[in-house]
């Protein structure tokens, strides 16, 4: 049984700076989610935009050390 | 018991170097050598009174050999006499202009500033900033080994100023050389040099763009030829008690549990050792020698996903005339788009170029000892690739060689043609045969960003136990400079770890 209107004062003062606190992480969990997934669309797009704009000899560059990349790993290891 | 301490494969400048290093330590050394003689495209031959550079041609960036030599008890300049080359290139164009760089970078500098003021400036900023480059690789980057990422960070921690240069990673050497450089015919005197990497200015790295430099920093021709310098190695390595064998080709690895434990002759002769340094080829060496059930996939992978590098064809002409060249170092420029184009349109669909674009070496202008009195020898190295389409070049070499001396006489060396005396020819199907070099390929496997350093075979192999790797397919890279330094490392690696 809850006490004096003050205790019951104090258990619902504490109470909701529990839920406030609980929403605010969750806003912040929810922000960082959300900012996780514009990062991954955002970054491989600006990545793209800014291989469309390479000239053609750089474009080759780029190419040329993209397809090596998978093999990475075995040249790590050789 | 084995046989022996160290069995070295291929008496190249790497394995002659590493081999020497080991006798040091005190180790019993076998070197051995299919060819009859040792130094592999570092050697010099006779023919006919003429004395020919097989394929290198000077000494550069000249700090390994004096770790070498002084690690070996003696000194760079004690053992070979060099010569100090001046000019340090002469740039030849198609409508037979030329322009010649002094070693001197302020020489250099108001020669570029009398084609386009603008490029001398910058040539001055240029020179600084791969000056820099050039000093903080020689803080130890060729002599560190680079096997793993835990070797990079101890490489950066101990030459923190290499992180500078990070951004060069990322650019293409065309890139570069454009950001400072504007005027064509001064962008056509840099252009070559990235074939030394053996790709397009488009395709190599922008770091890469440090060779225009450090050229500067001074280069030298060893009297009586670039055999000086594997015999310098092979004399006081022998001193020390290596024994050197030519004419015995090792075909297979001996190796049990993933450990490498000796080498099988042609001739089915089995020799023993502790630990085996190859100076061959890495990717005949894991792909052709060692038995595929002792290779892990991953090795195996990732050994076959690396390119040859390019091959050459070389052309040695004596010569009964002094050519009226500039520089020990010639080189037939073409704008530096065309060598793009070139890659694309020649190498890649397997043509053979009709006019000439490459070096001229012209050793006699350092030594004349090197022909008989009033003659003179020149080396040339035009670009070719080793496929040809539809034919090879076994068919087309005599058409080669007279098609070349024409184009030279006709644009380059006038009277060339009417004072040959002698001209003999290696084909990239030569080196192959002779040397053993898959493909003919100069300097192994691709030097592009993503075959360097941890991304190149191991000198101290992960996949095989007690094996150790030097030469051209292992950090640092192709060259005579780079090559000895590998052989540095290697020594090294097996002072610490057999």
């Amino acid at each position: 049984m809850a006490g004096t209107d003050d205790e019951r004062a104090r258990e619902v003062y504490v109470m909701s700076r529990d839920v406030a606190s609980e929403v605010e992480a969750a806003g912040k969990r929810s922000r960082s989610g959300a900012a996780r997934k514009v990062g991954m669309v955002a970054i491989p797009v600006v990545l793209a935009v800014r291989y469309m704009q390479m000239d053609e000899s750089k474009k080759r560059f780029v190419k040329h050390l993209a397809k090596q990349v998978p093999y990475l790993p075995g040249r790590y290891y050789a | 018991m084995a046989d022996y301490d160290v069995i070295v494969i291929g008496a190249g400048v790497g394995g002659l170097c590493a081999g020497s290093l080991l006798a040091k330590q005190g180790r019993k050394v076998l070197v051995l050598e299919q060819a009859d003689t040792v130094g592999g495209c570092c050697w010099t031959y006779e023919k006919d009174g003429f004395q020919f550079d097989v394929g290198a041609s000077v000494v550069e960036e000249i700090q390994p050999y004096q770790i070498a030599f002084e690690m070996l008890g003696s000194s760079f300049e004690a053992e070979v006499d060099l010569i100090p080359c001046d000019p340090m290139m002469s740039y030849i164009a198609r409508d037979g202009s030329r322009i010649t760089y002094p070693i001197s970078v302020e020489e250099t500098g108001r020669i570029i500033s009398e084609i386009s003021p603008e490029d001398g400036k910058n040539w001055f900023r240029f020179a600084d900033y791969f000056r820099g480059l050039t000093e903080t690789i020689m803080k130890g980057f060729f002599v560190t080994p680079a096997d793993t990422m835990v070797d990079m960070v101890k490489m950066v921690m101990k030459i923190p100023g290499l992180l500078k240069y990070v951004p060069m990673f990322v650019k293409s050497y065309e890139s570069v050389l454009r950001s400072y450089f504007s005027d064509e015919r001064v962008l056509e005197t840099m252009g070559y040099q990235s074939l030394y990497l053996g790709l397009p200015p488009e395709l190599v790295a922008g770091l890469f763009a440090l060779l225009i430099y450090s050229e500067h920093e001074g280069i030298w021709y060893p009297r009586g030829g670039m055999k000086q310098i594997p015999l310098a190695f092979q004399r006081l390595g022998e001193r020390l008690g290596m024994e050197v064998q030519t004419g015995k080709r090792v075909v297979k690895l001996m190796v049990c549990d993933r450990q490498a434990n000796g080498v099988v002759l042609d001739d089915g002769t089995e020799i023993s050792a502790r630990a085996v340094v190859s100076d061959i080829n890495a990717k005949a060496l894991y792909l052709d020698m060692i038995e595929e059930d002792q290779l892990p996939w991953l090795a195996r992978w990732g050994m076959q996903s690396y390119e040859y590098s390019k091959s050459v064809p070389m052309v040695y002409i004596g010569v009964d005339y002094e050519p009226p060249l500039d520089a020990h170092h010639s080189v037939l420029t073409i704008p530096m788009r065309e060598i793009d184009e070139y890659w694309w349109n020649i190498v890649e669909k397997g043509k053979i170029l009709d006019k000439m674009f490459g070096l001229v070496c012209w050793p006699t202008h350092e030594d004349p000892s090197l022909a008989p009195a009033g003659h003179h020898v020149l080396n040339l190295i035009p670009e070719g690739s080793y496929y040809l389409a539809g034919t090879n070049w076994d068919a087309e070499k005599e058409a080669f060689i007279d098609r070349t001396i024409k184009f030279l006489s006709d644009v380059a060396i006038p009277g060339l043609e009417e004072h040959v005396k002698v001209v003999d020819c290696a084909t990239p199907l030569d080196f192959e045969r002779r040397l053993l070099m898959p493909r003919g390929a100069i300097y192994d496997l691709q030097q592009d960003i993503l075959s360097e350093t941890v991304l190149r075979p191991c000198a101290r192999s992960r996949a095989i136990k007690h094996l150790y790797l030097v030469g051209n397919s292992v950090h640092p890279g192709g060259g005579v400079p780079t090559v000895t330094a590998s052989g540095i490392i290697a020594s090294n690696l097996i002072d610490k770890f057999e």
